[in-house]
Parts: structure tokens; sequence; C-alpha cells
């Protein structure tokens, strides 16, 4: 089932011109900006970011929901045309974060997963119970209404639902984030026997790195609309190399890493209408010079294979990632540095 | 695994609760009267009898009993309250039904499509809005005379702005949802969205607007027949009814309460019975009944 | 032995439902010592969160409390009138909610805001006392130049740094006792990193005990010295931190940090508790877990008797008839060593 390359999204790009006062001052906000990456048939790349770095856009646009203002999606080698085809619609597909808001209340379980079925033709009930069967649903479930399953339940729905024209890759965007562990393990695990049982392909986006860690062999890194590392998760989350990746990895708590100390990183994210010069991290970066001020970093290789978007990328064991940075940043807030900055100030040095 | 013992089901009203009970009996024994009194024998509510005027209920005149007695012309009250009830409703029914037509179809529209459509149906509701319905409906009765089909119209097409402003703030927020996105990413067209997700969301809140609008209706009906602009003599409409009996209100009150309270009746019972289409109604009543029935 | 800051004994609510009286939180005693912080941990419908409404006096009005009771500083405030909770809440008893955006009123400045909660308790306090009181809180809670930000509005404030002015306003009056309720559950990891790192900073300073309510484990994990896992609306077990992790007596418990993905383990699939959480209408009789536990599944003792919360020792407390066994078996039901402290 795997092997070739699935999905390849070259410099994909999504700008939304925002207007402001009279119309006179457009300002541009690079929601996604020039991403590129490739996913095997048959395996999953894991999407992490903080919420506004353009993972959801990014998943939207793949969708067909937002048209991309640049770049091309190539499935199976094949451009994907900007007015999708009904089969090119079928062949990607995707499940929402929240399982309250994506079945329409109003209709039964059976007609939700039934729905896409009428739309593009091939409704039969047996097709629908099977779907539910697929994901743990029984047939006789069908009748009742959305309001009557509990948040894991209706996730499994969504996944039936998703799964009804046969896609070949599914975006599933913070798919399990809005669950209670326990239940979000059981999603978990339904998606691997699924795309071990299909061969689907996911693209999984979320902003929980161990989830992410579980479900994927490629993880990317988004920070304001941008891929900042991307590689192997064996690669990327193990030994990550971009600060951020750091950063993010080494404030997860975890009750494994009691005890330990984390990298705070200093002030909120950067408004993404007016992003620093540079490197758009280096606002809150605790390596930046002033170089990152000049020169944008471009996305490129380590030895190792996977890469990384940072003028002073250097890989760094997760376990080791605390005793490196924390006496750093604890030194800047001991000589009375304050933890958190304003949003973007020009020039920090 | 062990099997959990059913919780005793609490007992429950019929309809699900006791409010719901009340407006259902209110809302049949109005309807009843409405339906069934005018196919009684005997009883006219034309017919005047001017030296049997202002009797008090269940007066018996030559054998008959005027349940609820008789106007300042004699004529029997329970049969003009029963006729009446069917112009009104008639009225009423039909002004909203057509406001509600309209006013979701363009709400719908405005707030599906966006673009300047959208700014137009609004401006065009801001328009409606900045002129006094009752002025427009004086203006174009004066014109054209008074007649039911006018009204009616008239009634109906300056009322839709208020269905029209909900729906399209319902689509707007409908239409990024995400059961709608996702039918959106599955093939579904614009029609489709609208039809099988849009408007059956949108619908209960209207029919909601469209009780209370009912009794909206009735009021301005009421008033636009006291200044003989509505329902012309000798046909009764509650309204009418109400301001004949304003004159005899010190000395024989029930002539102006009883189509008042036939009013409540009916407006209370269909706002309560609304209540029902909510989705928290929906939840109180029996759920698979309700859907069998689909 | 001091006098806990905050005790509960027995504590029972019901919610009134269309089918009758719903228990939601069912026997619940804890003790808060001065300066502790416990978690209370649970999934969503555990119970964690009407406790603690319960705690405050701020039960909805279709809720009450049925049975036990609730001291603060040795005194009875489940039976305490309005008036004297209004004095305690936000005086020596003060809360953080989750969403900062909805518990600051949007049309008044931060420092207003702030000032209001320092009068309200205080009321001989000078005009320039506070001010200058509203400008060491936020300064205190990291906000930067917060003389200038003490003047702006809540929406000129981050998701983060409104989470900061809540604890501003929290710490104002130097309280006893913080509940916070999920704090950073609406924020990024990055920024919930900044803001339990200053709840810390302020509560060390005060010397305030705190209760954590939390579904997130790893955050309890840093922060609390003893974590109470609740399930169903009851207490599965209470331990001190370490030993909630190290050895977790209760399958429950077991099954929740199983289940939680990790970083190191990757590759098999995630244990996982089978079923769903029951609905509170129909709880299971005995215990309320049993249904979906590998030991009490097929045990009758399970299904009939309700386990009371006893001593294993160490002060660990569990609610199960088997914890000897649970216990037992948690080192191979968990994966990648659950208990290696980093």
């Amino acid at each position: 089932m795997s092997g070739g390359e699935l999905l390849r999204l070259e410099g994909l790009e999504k700008h939304f011109i925002l207007s402001r006062g009279l119309g006179w001052s457009r300002r541009r906000l690079r929601a996604v900006d020039n991403v590129s990456f490739a996913i095997p048939a048959g395996q999953t790349l894991g999407l992490v970011g903080e919420s506004g770095c353009g993972k959801s856009t990014l998943g939207r646009v793949l969708v067909g929901l937002i048209a991309p203002t640049g770049g091309r999606i190539l499935l199976d080698g094949q451009p994907v045309s900007p007015a999708r085809s009904q089969t090119e619609r079928r062949h990607i597909q995707m499940v929402f974060q929240d399982p309250y808001a994506s079945l329409d209340p109003r209709m039964t379980i059976h007609e939700v997963v039934a729905e896409p079925l009428r739309i593009n033709g091939g409704y039969t009930p047996e097709r629908v119970d099977a779907l539910l069967a697929q994901v743990g649903i029984a047939a006789e479930a069908g009748r009742r209404l959305p309001a009557q399953f509990s948040g894991g339940q209706r996730q499994r729905i969504a996944i039936a639902r998703a799964l009804a024209l046969d896609p070949r890759i599914l975006i599933l965007d913070e798919a399990v984030s809005a669950l209670d562990v326990s239940i979000q393990a059981q999603i978990v695990n339904l998606l691997r026997e699924l795309q071990r049982r299909i061969g689907l392909t996911y693209l999984f986006i979320s902003h929980d790195l161990s989830v992410v860690r579980h479900i994927s062999q490629q993880v990317a890194v988004m920070y304001l609309g941008r891929i900042v590392e991307i590689g192997p998760c064996a690669q990327a989350l193990d030994s990550p190399a971009h600060p951020y990746t750091q950063a993010l990895l080494s404030a997860a708590p975890d009750p494994r890493r009691r005890g330990r100390r984390r990298i705070v990183l200093a002030g909120d994210l950067p408004n993404p209408l007016d992003p620093p010069s540079g490197c758009v991290f280096r606002t809150r970066c605790f390596k930046a010079t002033e170089r990152c001020a000049r020169e944008v970093p471009a996305l490129a290789p380590l030895p190792d294979g996977r890469q990384v978007a940072c003028h002073y990328a250097e890989a760094v064991d997760r376990t080791r990632l605390a005793e490196l940075l924390v006496p750093l940043t604890r030194a800047s807030q001991d000589a009375g540095i304050p933890i958190t900055k304003e949003t973007h100030k020009e020039d920090p040095k | 695994m062990s099997v959990q013992p059913a919780p005793r089901p609490r007992w429950r009203p019929p309809l699900g609760s006791w409010s719901m009970l009340f407006a259902a009996v209110i809302l049949s024994l109005i309807l009843a009267v409405i339906a069934l009194v005018p196919l009684l024998p005997g009883y006219d509510p034309y017919q005047q009898d001017i030296f049997n005027s202002l009797l008090r209920p269940g007066s018996v005149v030559d054998g008959r009993i005027h349940w609820l007695g008789t106007d300042f012309l004699g004529r029997d009250l329970l049969s003009r309250i029963a006729l009446a009830g069917r112009v009104t409703l008639l009225i009423g029914l039909s002004a909203v039904s057509l406001s509600l037509v309209v006013g979701v179809m363009l709400g719908l529209i405005a707030g599906y499509f966006r673009g300047p459509l959208e700014n137009v149906i609004m401006g065009l509701a801001d328009l409606q809005l900045s002129v006094p319905r009752i002025l427009v409906v004086i203006a174009v009765t004066a014109v054209l005379g008074p007649n039911l089909v006018t009204l009616t119209v008239l009634l109906g097409l300056t009322s839709w702005v208020t269905y029209g402003r909900v729906a399209r703030a319902m689509t707007l927020s409908l239409r990024e949802r995400e059961f709608v996105l996702s039918a959106t990413t599955q093939g579904a067209s614009s029609a489709w969205n609208i039809r099988r997700h849009i408007l059956p969301n949108v619908l209960p809140q209207m029919l909601i607007l469209g009780s209370y609008e009912l009794g909206q209706i009735i009021v301005i009906e009421a008033a636009l027949s006291y200044l003989g602009l509505g329902v012309q003599p000798p046909v009764p409409s509650w309204g009418r009814m109400i301001s004949e009996g304003q004159d005899f209100l010190q000395i024989e009150p029930w002539l102006a309460i009883l189509p008042g309270l036939a009013i409540f009746m009916l407006v209370a019972g269909t706002q309560f019975l609304s209540q029902r289409f909510t989705p928290e109604g929906m939840q109180d009543a029996d759920l698979t009944a309700l859907r069998k029935r689909r | 032995m001091s006098v806990p800051v905050l005790e509960t004994r027995d504590l029972a609510v019901e919610f009134a439902g269309p089918e009758g009286p719903v228990r939601v939180v069912d026997k619940v005693s804890f003790t808060l010592d001065p300066g502790e912080v416990l978690g209370l941990v649970g999934e969503s419908g555990s119970g964690k969160s009407v406790t603690l409404l319960a705690v405050m006096g701020l039960l909805p009005p279709t809720a009450r409390i049925v049975s036990g009771e609730v001291r603060f500083l040795g005194q009875r405030i489940d039976t305490a009138d309005e008036t004297a909770l209004q004095r305690l809440r936000g005086g020596d008893m003060a809360m953080i909610f989750q969403d900062p955006m909805t518990s600051l009123n949007p049309v008044l400045r931060i420092g207003t805001q702030i000032a209001e909660a320092i009068a309200l308790h205080r009321p001989g306090l000078g005009r320039r006392a506070i001010a200058a009181r509203v400008v060491e809180l936020l300064g205190m809670v990291g906000v930067p130049d917060p003389e200038a930000r003490s003047r702006q509005f809540p929406h000129e404030f981050s998701g983060g740094m409104r989470q900061r002015a809540m604890i501003a306003m929290a710490i104002a009056n130097e309280p006893k006792l913080l509940i916070a309720d999920e704090p950073t559950t609406a924020l990024d990891v990055t920024i919930q990193a900044q803001v339990m790192e200053v709840l810390e900073e302020v509560r060390a300073r005060t010397g305030s005990s705190m209760v954590l309510v939390t579904h997130d484990l790893g955050l309890v994990a840093e922060t609390a010295q003893r974590i109470a896992v609740m399930y169903a609306g009851r207490i599965a077990e209470l331990a001190p931190t370490e030993a909630i992790f190290e050895r977790p007596a209760h399958p429950y418990t077991i099954g929740l940090l199983a289940s939680l993905p990790s970083l190191d383990a990757t590759g098999e699939m995630l244990a996982s508790i089978p079923g769903q959480p029951p609905d509170m209408r129909q709880r299971p009789p005995g215990c309320a877990f049993h249904p979906r536990c590998h030991l009490g599944r097929d045990r009758t003792r399970c299904a009939g008797e309700r386990p009371v919360l006893a001593a294993l020792g160490d002060g660990r407390l569990a609610a199960c008839h088997y914890a000897r066994e649970a216990e037992a078996g948690a080192a191979t039901a968990i994966p990648s060593g659950v208990g290696v402290a980093g």
C-alpha cells in the first residue's frame, strides 16, 4: 500500500487581503506561506503548531473549502484543478475538530452517514450500516440523533461519514483534541487500524505533540504560516533542531517528566498582519541574533535529511532540552528582563 | 457486564410537560369553537334581535341558549366569535405565511450567498423598517379601498423583515458550521446545503417567530378594523369585536373580554406549542416517535 | 496539626432533571492543607467542576447540596448565608476560571476591574493606594508596562495576558485559597507554560493553597502535591502526586495513565479504556467503573457493592475492592514507565 507519494504540495500559499478603514490600507495576511511537503501513500504526516499558525487554513485549502492564492497541490502526481472535479473531491476528505458541530443536529445518524452517498450517488442502507460498523457503531443506533451520542461516538460517526466516499486521504483537523484522554486513545487506535486496513493516508493536524508522535511517520511544525521544521518524527520530535520545536516539546506538560524545567518562550505570537522582519520567530526566540532580523532563514536540510528554517539549527536530544536551555531563560529573567514582551517591537537586541 | 436496573421512568404528562399540555388544551378548545360552532343549527352570527341585545351569558331566548350572551345588536356572541375567528385566522395565517416565505427566502439568500445581493436585501429591510407599517397599510388601503385580500397581502409584505433578519443571521453562522462545510467537501451544492442543512435548522425558529407575529398581526388587524380600514361590517373579526365592545366596557365587559380571551387562547396556545420545535423541546418530546414520522 | 484550609466531607450534589434528581457529585471527601496544591482530575462529566461550584456556593439554581459539609478554615460554609459567602469570595477564597474572555467584563478597563476587586474587600483603602496596588499586581503577574496596560480593555489583551490579569485579580486580596478551574485549557502550550509559571510564582509569594481542576494529567503532575482522580461523581483515588503516577491503585487511574499518548512510546496501539463514561442518570450499581474495568467487569462484588475510599498507607486512598491487585498489575498495564521522573 505504501511507497509512492500520494499527496504533494508545491509552494502552496493562501494570503488574505484585508482592507482597513476606508479601504486605503490593504494588508496581507500570509495564513499559509510557501508550504511544500509530500506524504507517501498509506502514511501519516503530523502538522503541528499553535492556534493562528495556519495549520487549519492549510487543511481547508487541501480539502477545497478555501482556494489557494498560489502554489500547487498534486494528487498522485497530477495537479488538482482549482475547481475540483467530483473525483478529486472524493479523494480528499476531512474530519473536523468539534464532534458537536460537525453533525447536523436534526439528522439521524443514518442520514448523516448517508448524505455523501446521496449527494454522489450509491446510497444503500446496507452501505451505511457497513460504514457505521467499520467505526464500531451498531446499525440500530442509526435511528438516533447526534445529541444522544457522546463526543467519542460522534467522532466515530464523523469518521464513518468521511469514509463514505472511499477517500484516499483524510485531513484530520484536531480530530481528537476535543476528546477526553481515554476516549482519545480509542479514536487514535481506530484511525490507525483503519489506516492499516484500507491503506488510508492521513494529514493529522494537531497541537498535541504526543498524539502526533503516536500516529505519524513524519511531522511538520508551523509557525506564522510557514513550516519551520519538517522531517521524520524520530528526528524532528526526538531531537528537534528548530528553537520553536524545542520550545514546544519542552513546554508540553507531561506526567512522565515531572519536575523537569521548561523552556518558557517570551511573549505572545506576533501580529500576523505585521510579522517581524527576517525570521518570524525571532521575537520570541532564545537564540535570536541580529542576523535573524535581517535574513529570512530558508528551509534547508540538515545532514540527517530533515529540513529546518533556522540560521542556528542544531539538533538537541529531547531529553536534554531543559538542561541546555533553561539556564539561559532563567538567567535572562533573573537579570530583570521580563518573561514576556509586548507583541513584537522592532529590533530586540 | 451487569445490566443496570433501568431507573423507574418518572410519570410525565402527555406531550412531555405541563405547559405543552395546557397549550394543547386551550388551542384545541378555541379551534373547536371556530370549527364547530358555525355548524350548529339555529345560530346565525348576523341575525340581529334588538330587543334581546346585551344579554348576559347563558341567557335563554325562545328556547335557544345564548351561551356567551348577545352583543349590542342582539347577535349571538358565541357564533360571532367563531365566525370572527375564521376571518381572523384566515387573515393572520395567510399574512404570516406570506411574510415567512418572503422573509426566509430573502434571508437565506442574503446570508448564504453574501455579496452585493446581501447589501440590496438588507438595505431594503432597513428602508422598510424606517417606515411605520401601520402608515403604509393606511396609505395603501386609502387608495385601493379596504378589502380582505389587500389587507392580508399588505400585512404579509410589511412584516417579512423580522424573519429576513433572523434567517440571515442564522444562515451566516450555520454556513460556517462544520456539518455544512463537511457536506461541501463531499460535493454538496449550495441548493443542497440550503435545503438539507440551513432551512431545517432555520425553520423551527421561524415558526416560533411566526407564532409571535400572528399575535402582532391580529392586533394590527384589530387596530385597522377599529379605524374602519380593516374587516368591514357586518363581517366580524376579533379586533372589531373588541373595539365594538369597548363602548360597553363599564356595563357589559364580557363583550370585549371574550374576544380578547379568544385571541389569548389562540396566540398563547400556538406560542407554547411552537416551543416544542426548539432543540430543547425536541429533547422533551418523545424523540423516536417524532423521528418515525419522517 | 493545623486546620485544613478546605475540607469537604461526604459532599453530594444533585441536579434536578426531567426524570428526577441526578446525583452528579457523590460522597466526595478531601482536605487541603495550608500551602498545598491539590489537583482535581477527571474527564468531562466526572463532577470535578460541580464539586468546586458547590464549595464556592455557586451552584446553579437547579442544583443543590443534598448531604455532607464543606469547611473553610474550620468553618462550615455550605450552610453559610449569601452575604457571608460574598465576603469570602474574592477575599479569602478566590477563583480563576477557564475562559478569561468571559470572566472579564468587556466594557471595563482591566485596571478598573482589579481595583473593584480590591475595593470590595478593603473599603478603607484610598483611590491612590488601590491604583498603586493594581499596578503592583499586574507587574507581579508579568504584564509588561503595567501602568499603561491597566488602562486598556480586555479585548486589547491576548489570551495569555487576560489570564494573567485574572490571576492578578484573584490574588489581589491575598487569598488563603485559590480555586483554579482549567486555568490554561484555552491557551496554547507555550502560553500555558508562561501562565502556570506565573501562577506558581504568585502562589509561592502569597502562600495560598490551591485546588487545581483540570483534565490534563501533565499539568497537575507538575503543579500539585496531591491528586484526586474523579470518576462518575466520586473520588476514585486520592494520593500524593508521585504515588498517583508511580503506584496508581485504582484501575481507572491506571487506565487513564495508560491511554495517555507519550512522546517516548510509539508504534504500538495506545491502551484505552473500553466503553464510555456512564450517563449519570444511570450510574452502574456498585462500583461505577466496573463495566469498563478489566478487574471488576466479571466480579459480582464490584457490581453489587460500592467501594469506599480506603487507606493504602503513605497517604494513598483508593476506592477499589481490589486496589492491591490493581496496583500490582499497574506496572505491566502502563507502557514506558510513567513513573520515571524526568
